[in-house]
């Protein structure tokens, strides 16, 4: 199942025309997927309690990078689709503003005063956040607003809680800028 | 008590202790505790605290900027993102950091940092 798994992954990325974001949404499916079924490994249980938690963290880390990759694409793309990302329990502070619900929080995001923008990402760091497959995220980066000379530094913080379908949505999202 | 004063007084508490007296920390930890230090993984208390009490200075100094806080969810947990300057003895310039802490209720009516997530932030 896992080579099958790694064997699909593969082909999708280097042999199929998909869009960067299909790609990312599979990847972010797969390791949701891998993450709630540990037992989908045909390997998993053979292994040693250290082989299994480091599989775990390995895990951890890689629903943390393709989710970040994810949500920075649509906010850098298309912000309003961001909307699938958040629930009516989603909480985000912007700069210190507490905003909640995802019409609240896209309402927010879609009015923020630039057109373009483009986030590069310096560092992301997971943890598992609790029993219930909960994964925080923190992330380190500069957001480039077109028109502007210098881009602004940033850290933010998402809280991803699994969602029934085996995806993730957003509970908490915490931004903050990073003044020199 | 308020989250957004439980927030600040954690805050306060956490790094009074660490530029005072860095092993007193270990009664915020457990076994379940993570920390994740300029992206070294750690586990437990034991091991977080022998890592942030061999760090490569004696003092230290934390001045914190912003402290922004929200509940993670049933289980009571709170999340803390805080940033501020870590200022070292000798060093002329002070380091700009950012860190996440999700602290988790204890049965006695106390919190205990359950993830810790450190992150210097250079220029």
């Amino acid at each position: 199942m896992q080579q099958t798994g790694r064997c699909l992954e593969r082909h999708i990325l280097f042999n199929c025309p998909c869009e960067p974001i299909k790609i990312i949404i599979f990847l972010l499916w797969h390791s949701s997927y891998n993450l709630h079924n540990p037992c989908s490994y045909s390997s998993y249980n053979s292994q040693s309690p250290e082989g299994r938690k480091g599989k775990m963290e390995e895990q951890v880390e890689m629903v943390g990078k393709a989710f970040v990759d994810h949500y920075y694409h649509l906010f850098d793309n298309d912000r309003p689709s961001l909307a699938l990302l958040y629930q009516p329990t989603s909480m985000l502070t912007f700069e210190g503003q507490k905003i909640q619900g995802t019409d609240n929080i896209i309402a927010k995001l879609v009015q923020l005063p630039f057109q373009q923008c483009h986030h590069v990402i310096s560092t992301i760091d997971s943890q598992l956040s609790s029993f219930a497959g909960g994964i925080l995220v923190f992330v380190s980066g500069t957001l480039q607003l077109q028109g502007e000379d210098h881009p602004l530094r940033f850290s933010q913080m998402f809280h991803l809680i699994p969602t029934v379908e085996g995806s993730f949505f957003v509970l908490n999202d915490i931004f903050r800028l990073n003044y020199g | 008590m308020d989250p957004d004063a439980l927030a600040k007084a954690f805050v306060e508490h956490y790094y009074s202790t660490f530029d005072a007296n860095r092993a007193g920390l270990s009664t915020l930890y457990q076994d379940a505790s993570m920390l994740t230090f300029e992206g070294q993984k750690i586990q437990g208390s034991a091991n977080i605290v022998a890592k942030l009490t061999s760090l490569p200075f004696q003092q230290c100094h934390h001045q914190i900027s912003t402290v922004d806080c929200q509940p993670s969810g049933p289980a009571g947990g709170m999340l803390v993102f805080v940033s501020g300057n870590l200022q070292l003895v000798g060093e002329s310039h002070a380091l700009k950091f950012s860190q996440m802490f999700h602290l988790m209720p204890t049965p006695q009516g106390s919190f205990y940092v359950l993830n810790d997530i450190f992150r210097l932030n250079y220029a």
